[in-house]
């Protein structure tokens, strides 16, 4: 385990919580449930960097994962049916896209 | 059977007069006495209103008879046909009848033939005729005269467009919260969703917005429907996204393109996009 990728994963959380809170704004509260993960992701996250604590890390890791499941949960409507308004949401779920590798690399290299 | 006796009215009174009786009649045949030298331009109007034309001499009047011409009427299945074709098809067709032609335009679809209904007279067709037959459905349309529309006309309804759906929630809202306050002013509200607009339409949608400041999307939009605002769903942009009328909350309807080139085009409406 390396904190390298979770370094990583936590600038990309940090860019996250600017372009989700954009999209936030222009959804309304459909994606509380999301930005909510998201901050708690990055406030774990921050804190595994800082400890080194493998148990932390795993739960960072696990609400990175979650953070992104609910990025699509939360948007797939949009997704789905507004053609014209989904590229407004493209450059926060491209940054959740982000996550997944980065954070199963965290543990498993 | 209508008879007119014509006899003090001369030309061009003559021909205003028997015009005005045959675009109102609902009679086979009219008879006409006139003097000889009144008849300039009879021949020409029976024509255009679908009559055949016929002169007897009686000393010096003469006695015109009109009567009226077997009426075919011509079938077009647009069954299949995707918006905007029944209405360019239809559009077409009418463009080439005569006044006093009818045609029957059938399909398997209630919505494409209720879009036919609303545009009909943009057409300068009338809609004589509607029905069910074996779960299929029919409209007769007459070609008519439009009659000249007022240049000032006062506009007293509203049409909101909403192209952006439930991906721009601050829209979303506007196009509600100004439905609701045009209904409030005594305005008659249409609101036409297209494009990404459909999405609100779809059930369950609605509910996923909401903004702490309002009341979620549903629940401003039901109430704003039993009001008796019309709202439409393009027909197009709901097949783009796979939404079927089944899809779509209780109070919503699919419709052409000819439904929303036809309310553009209504000199009475205010349009508001959103």
């Amino acid at each position: 385990m390396q904190s390298t990728y979770q370094i990583l994963v936590l600038s990309i959380l940090l860019s996250g919580i600017v372009s989700g809170f954009i999209t936030f704004r222009m959804s309304g509260m459909k994606l509380a449930p999301h930005f909510l993960v998201l901050i708690v992701s990055f406030i774990v996250t921050l804190i595994g960097i800082l400890t080194l604590n493998t148990t932390i890390i795993y739960a960072a890791v696990i609400l990175q994962l979650l953070t992104v499941i609910t990025a699509y949960t939360q948007t797939w409507a949009v997704l789905k049916y507004n053609f014209q308004t989904s590229p407004a949401y493209a450059p926060h779920l491209t940054l959740m896209t982000l996550i997944p590798v980065l954070s199963m690399a965290s543990i498993l290299v | 059977m209508k008879k007119i006796n014509a006899l003090g009215i001369k030309y061009p009174n003559s021909k205003i007069l028997v015009e005005n009786i045959l675009k109102h009649n609902m009679d086979d045949e009219i008879i006409v006495n006139l003097k000889k030298s009144e008849t300039q331009g009879l021949e020409e109007l029976s024509e255009k209103y679908g009559y055949d034309y016929r002169i007897e001499t009686k000393g010096n009047e003469l006695v015109v008879r009109m009567t009226k011409k077997d009426i075919e009427i011509e079938k077009l299945d647009v069954t299949g046909q995707t918006c905007p074709g029944p209405v360019i098809i239809v559009g077409d067709k009418l463009a080439s009848m005569q006044i006093g032609q009818r045609i029957e335009i059938d399909s398997n679809m209630k919505e494409t033939l209720d879009d036919l209904i609303i545009s009909a007279p943009e057409m300068k067709g009338s809609v004589v005729e509607e029905g069910e037959t074996n779960g299929n459905y029919y409209v007769v349309i007459e070609k008519v005269e439009i009659e000249a529309v007022s240049q000032v006309t006062k506009r007293d309804k509203v049409l909101v467009v909403q192209s952006n759906g439930i991906g721009n929630a601050e829209k979303a809202y506007a196009t509600f919260i100004f439905s609701k306050a045009a209904l409030s002013m005594g305005k008659e509200v249409t609101i036409f969703l297209l494009m990404d607009g459909v999405s609100i339409a779809r059930k369950g949608n609605a509910e996923k917005v909401k903004h702490p400041a309002f009341e979620r999307l549903d629940k401003l939009m039901g109430p704003i429907i039993e009001q008796g605002a019309q709202i439409y769903v393009c027909e197009l942009s709901a097949e783009f996204r796979g939404i079927k009328q089944s899809d779509l909350v209780e109070g919503t309807k699919l419709a052409g393109a000819a439904t929303y080139i036809t309310l553009l085009s209504d000199p009475s409406f205010a349009v508001v996009n959103f």
